[in-house]
């Protein structure tokens, strides 16, 4: 294996920016936070590197699929044409590039966003469904906050208006900053994982 | 040298790390500590179990959170589940399926984690990378209507794609496992999967099932820090009734 992929290397990656982030954000050291700086603006360097071999091998890939002419080979046309479509565009003036942007993309994203709504209700109902206590205070505190926000609420039950409130207030409030604290100590808990060796996940 | 009104966090982080040290390093020693069953990760083999006796595939997913900021934690955590369901999903001769969607970063490491687990019988169209939300909204839709999973894992730092995910998996009629910690998400998860790790649990998830000494030690760790804390908003509580202002006795 190269010497490359080892795990010590990408450990000791981790620990120096682990630490000098960690250093950058507690203390007021010049020399720390100007680091601390560079290592960002490094990220954003290897990110873009990063894009360029992406593309690459997004090229390479289709190319293969065309010429192998496997499931699906037809797509990979479309692709090629929207990448040289949208070169085109981003040297044809902000207008050309704004059209293809908002009124073919978006309008698109925005068709396949819209099915998630079914799937939404069809979810809303398969978890309102009374199945035992649990769901029941589900259903109930649920039900509560959707008619919070029917107009007639407040003029048709005054005396059920601090409900709502109650309810995202105290027991939502405070499930909430429960699981905000555990997730908090187990990111401390994987971040010395990481430091110490031991998480190997993120190394594959 | 430190930063005002940050010295309490910094002094809080350093016993932190004190405390996790110790207990790992005792732990590596041979006190290891005794974990409480996570029912989640215990159905691992039952969900991929059902698939391999319908013969229909399992789906895994980490959502589209990267590994960086915020999501990092989770997302490792999901990774490091997706390795051990592979594993499983390899001894038992069940097809594993991962789809990835905008973190591209995860598909590298996925990609190793499912080659180890498959070795030979790794096939590259295991793993299906989707660049955006909304496409892997129409990918996960499509697919698993399509495909049917019998098991379905979505355990990650997770966003709006949660209820669209959960939601195919259970008309396709997966028995599915979900974790994140992401507040708006988690009500999904607990009402829309068979299995739900919420919060701290999905983060000590991989070091469960590694069962590795100094993982569950970390663990042990993160216990006694969270009882440091209930200690500390107990005080500060009786503080507020008693008129006395402990947060600015302790100089937070």
């Amino acid at each position: 294996m190269s010497w490359t992929r080892s795990k010590e290397i990408t450990s000791a990656i981790f620990a120096v920016f682990f630490l000098v982030s960690i250093g950058g954000y507690y203390t007021d050291i010049p020399l720390i936070a100007s680091i601390n700086t560079e290592l960002a603006n490094w990220v954003q360097i290897m990110l873009n590197i990063a894009l360029g071999t992406g593309f690459i091998a997004l090229f390479l890939y289709h190319r293969r699929k065309i010429t192998r002419k496997t499931k699906g080979y037809p797509f990979s046309f479309i692709i090629f044409a929207a990448i040289a479509v949208m070169f085109v565009a981003m040297y044809s003036g902000p207008e050309v590039r704004g059209w293809l942007y908002g009124e073919v993309f978006t309008a698109m994203t925005t068709s396949v966003i819209c099915f998630a709504l079914f799937y939404e209700v069809s979810g809303a109902y398969r978890a309102f469904r009374i199945r035992n206590f649990d769901a029941l205070l589900l259903m109930v505190s649920g039900f509560i906050m959707i008619i919070n926000f029917a107009p007639l609420y407040q003029s048709v039950f005054p005396a059920f208006g601090a409900i709502p409130a109650w309810i995202l207030g105290v027991p939502s409030m405070g499930a909430s900053r429960g699981i905000l604290i555990g997730v908090a100590i187990g990111t401390i808990a994987i971040a010395i994982r990481i430091l110490l060796g031991y998480e190997k996940a993120y190394t594959g | 040298m430190l930063k005002t009104g940050l010295s309490s966090a910094f002094i809080l982080l350093v016993f932190s790390f004190a405390i996790f040290i110790y207990l790992i390093d005792r732990s590596v020693r041979g006190t290891v500590p005794k974990i409480r069953m996570i029912s989640g990760l215990e159905a691992f083999k039952e969900v991929i179990g059902r698939a391999v006796e319908t013969g229909r595939p399992v789906y895994y997913s980490t959502g589209v959170g990267r590994l960086t900021g915020g999501d990092m934690s989770m997302t490792v955590a999901g990774l490091s589940l997706l390795g051990h369901a592979a594993q499983l999903s390899s001894d038992l001769g069940a097809s594993f399926n991962y789809i990835a969607a905008v973190a591209a970063e995860v598909v590298p490491i996925a990609e190793d984690m499912i080659k180890t687990a498959y070795k030979e019988n790794y096939r590259s169209d295991q793993i299906t990378f989707v660049p955006s939300q909304p496409a892997l909204f129409s990918v996960v839709a499509g697919t698993y209507e399509r495909e049917k999973p019998a098991a379905h894992f979505v355990l990650g730092a997770l966003f709006w794609e949660t209820v669209v995910l959960c939601e195919a998996g259970a008309r396709a009629g997966a028995m599915q496992i979900g974790g994140t910690g992401r507040l708006y998400q988690v009500p999904f998860i607990a009402s829309l999967c068979d299995y739900s790790l919420i919060g701290e649990e999905l983060l000590a998830a991989g070091a469960y099932v590694s069962g590795d000494p100094a993982m569950l030690g970390s663990i042990e760790a993160s216990d006694i820090l969270r009882a440091v804390i209930i200690g500390l908003s107990i005080i500060i509580m009786l503080g507020c009734a008693f008129g006395v202002n402990v947060p600015s006795l302790l100089g937070i």
